[in-house]
């Protein structure tokens, strides 16, 4: 092979390798870019709590991550005395095609014999572990809200999704739920104000003792989770995040049914990754 | 002839063999495959009562069939509504495909089973006639709770007595999941495949497309072949069936749901290759005021 090939050759190669590293960070870059200068919600950064014993009894018992800090989980703290625990009775089967169907099974606790609240809260608990994920759900409700001015039928769905590796890995993926049936999430009604941000997105930095939180209409990351907090927004401080939540609050849409199937379809990159199916209201379980 | 000309004949007269073989065999490959996980069913011998009822729902039936075999063992309570299902025209035009309606009592898919009504329609394709069939055989258990729903059959049968092998075809049975879902993948809905030279059919498993819209809840054969080949098998398909159950996302006693069928294919773009149906189902309902087409 001629000398003058062999240059040709190392130039090309040194080309494509200074391409593709480029286009790499060019991409991370507008990954992260788009991540944290999401117009179409919200974004603000939470200093973590100091750990608070009881906080973190419940918690382990909802097992998930919780934080007075933060608006959402300072509500269901507030409440805590009307919390009825039923863990585990949300239960998922993997499906065939690869997608993983859960549903709400009340006859796996038993509470006949336990003295309830004056007015319970119902808070149903599962999980499902998939593609190198640790996957909870959190069923609240069901309960009524203030929508349009009026009490509404409505629940609570949270979804923690944990990377098994302890961190989410480069270049991962973005997560949505998406809500079918009588409900919708509680945003699209003429009172927009009274229901600005019921949907809410955190995602916890390892080592930085902060949270991300992303106010929104939909129950959305917005974009692909990033591997990396980068310290200029949130106030110098890097971080590695390890874990995210997705908080969306369900209203019904209609009062035409007693009875209504509610299907919380969770996607992953734009794929199907979970469904959660169940009948509304809970009372109808014996 | 030159040796380089000799050459190149030799390599013709290799290659040329090589790519026909290769092409059969990724042409039996694939019609292999399709079977792979279907179930080859030899079909009944031919009774005049089933045949009869048959007739009357617009639908082939064989008790070999699992959903088939219960409908036939409750033909003495079936009260048919022939021709529910029809055609209109909606006022502000539609988006493509012919619209069809049914109108159901308030109660339908939630009371007790007996009787069972059932409420069948036709609708004529260019080359293919589509049939439907709801069975109202009452609420049945879903996650702990009795459930308001219908078990549908869906038929659409080559005019030609067999499908088209050089256009490949594709059945979609698709509902938005605020009005309805199909139970899968807890029931067994199936596509049937009929080769009537052979009598036999080819049962596959539905699933849902997951490609769709997540609002969607759509059961696909797409494409199906033209016939047995590849099954162990052979003869030409002339007739392919969906059964699967519909529940209805609201229980109230009235609702809307659109049944949306197409038979053909799913393109990016918008060509003939395909129809399209679509069955607005009014439940506790009624809307006097249709312009029917029929």
């Amino acid at each position: 092979m001629s000398s003058f090939l062999k240059r040709f050759l190392v130039k090309l190669l040194i080309f494509y390798a200074a391409a593709t590293i480029g286009g790499w960070i060019f991409s991370w870059a507008s990954n992260q870019f788009s991540f944290f200068n999401e117009v179409h919600m919200q974004i603000s950064y939470i200093d973590e709590s100091e750990q608070d014993p009881e906080v973190q009894e419940i918690a382990d018992r909802i097992g998930i991550m919780l934080d007075p800090a933060l608006e959402k989980h300072a509500v269901l703290i507030a409440n805590r005395e009307r919390l009825v625990l039923c863990p585990e009775t949300i239960v998922f089967t993997q499906t065939e095609d690869g997608w993983v169907r859960g549903t709400v099974d009340r006859s796996r606790t038993v509470l006949s014999g336990n003295t309830l609240p004056e007015d319970p809260l119902y808070v149903y608990t599962g999980g499902f572990t998939a593609d190198g994920y640790d996957v909870r759900m959190v069923l609240i409700g069901m309960d009524t809200c203030l929508s349009a001015q009026a009490e509404t039928p409505s629940f609570e769905l949270v979804t923690e999704i944990r990377p098994e590796s302890g961190l989410f890995p480069p270049g991962d993926r973005a997560f949505d739920g998406t809500l079918r049936g009588d409900f919708t999430w509680r945003h699209t009604n003429p009172y927009p104000d009274e229901e600005a941000g019921s949907q809410v997105f955190y995602l916890h930095a390892q080592g930085a003792d902060i949270w991300l939180e992303k106010k929104g209409a939909y129950v959305t990351s917005e974009g692909k989770v990033p591997s990396l907090i980068l310290g200029a927004p949130s106030g110098g401080r890097f971080g590695r995040p390890d874990l995210i939540q997705l908080w969306g609050t369900a209203v019904k849409t209609s009062d035409s049914a007693d009875t209504s199937r509610v299907i919380f379809t969770l996607l992953r990159s734009e794929t199907l990754w979970g469904e959660l199916s169940f009948w509304y209201p809970d009372s109808l379980y014996p | 002839m030159t040796r380089t000309k000799c050459n190149v004949l030799i390599f013709l007269g290799v290659l040329i063999p090589v790519l026909v073989i290769a092409a059969a065999g990724g042409w039996y490959a694939r019609k292999s495959a399709f079977f792979r996980d279907a179930e080859i069913i030899a079909g009944s011998s031919a009774d005049s009562e089933i045949q009869a009822l048959s007739e009357r729902l617009d639908v082939l039936l064989d008790p070999a069939l699992e959903q088939h075999a219960w409908l036939i063992e409750n033909s003495g309570r079936l009260v048919i509504h022939s021709g529910a299902v029809k055609r209109w025209e909606p006022e502000d035009g539609n988006y493509g495909g012919e619209e069809y309606f049914v109108t159901l009592p308030a109660n339908a898919g939630a009371g007790s089973e007996d009787p069972i009504h059932v409420y069948t329609g036709t609708f004529e394709g260019e080359d293919y006639t589509g049939s439907i069939v709801f069975i109202d055989g009452g609420a049945r258990e879903y996650d702990g709770l009795p459930s308001a729903g219908l078990d549908v059959i869906l038929q659409v049968r080559a005019h030609s007595g067999a499908f088209d092998d050089r256009r490949q075809r594709g059945l979609y049975a698709n509902v938005m999941m605020d009005d309805a879902f199909w139970r899968v993948p807890e029931e067994s809905a199936s596509f049937y495949l009929y080769a009537p030279q052979e009598n036999c059919w080819a049962v596959k498993p539905a699933e849902r497309w997951l490609f769709t819209n997540p609002a969607d809840s759509t059961l696909r054969l797409d494409p199906f072949p033209a016939s047995f080949t590849g099954s162990g098998e052979s003869g030409e398909i002339n007739l392919i069936q969906l059964c699967a159950r519909m529940d209805f996302t609201d229980q109230g006693a009235q609702s809307v749901t659109y049944l949306k069928v197409r038979f053909g294919r799913i393109m990016m773009i918008y060509s003939d290759t395909w129809e399209d149906w679509t069955i607005r189902l009014d439940r506790g309902i009624d809307r006097s005021g249709h312009t029917d087409a029929e």
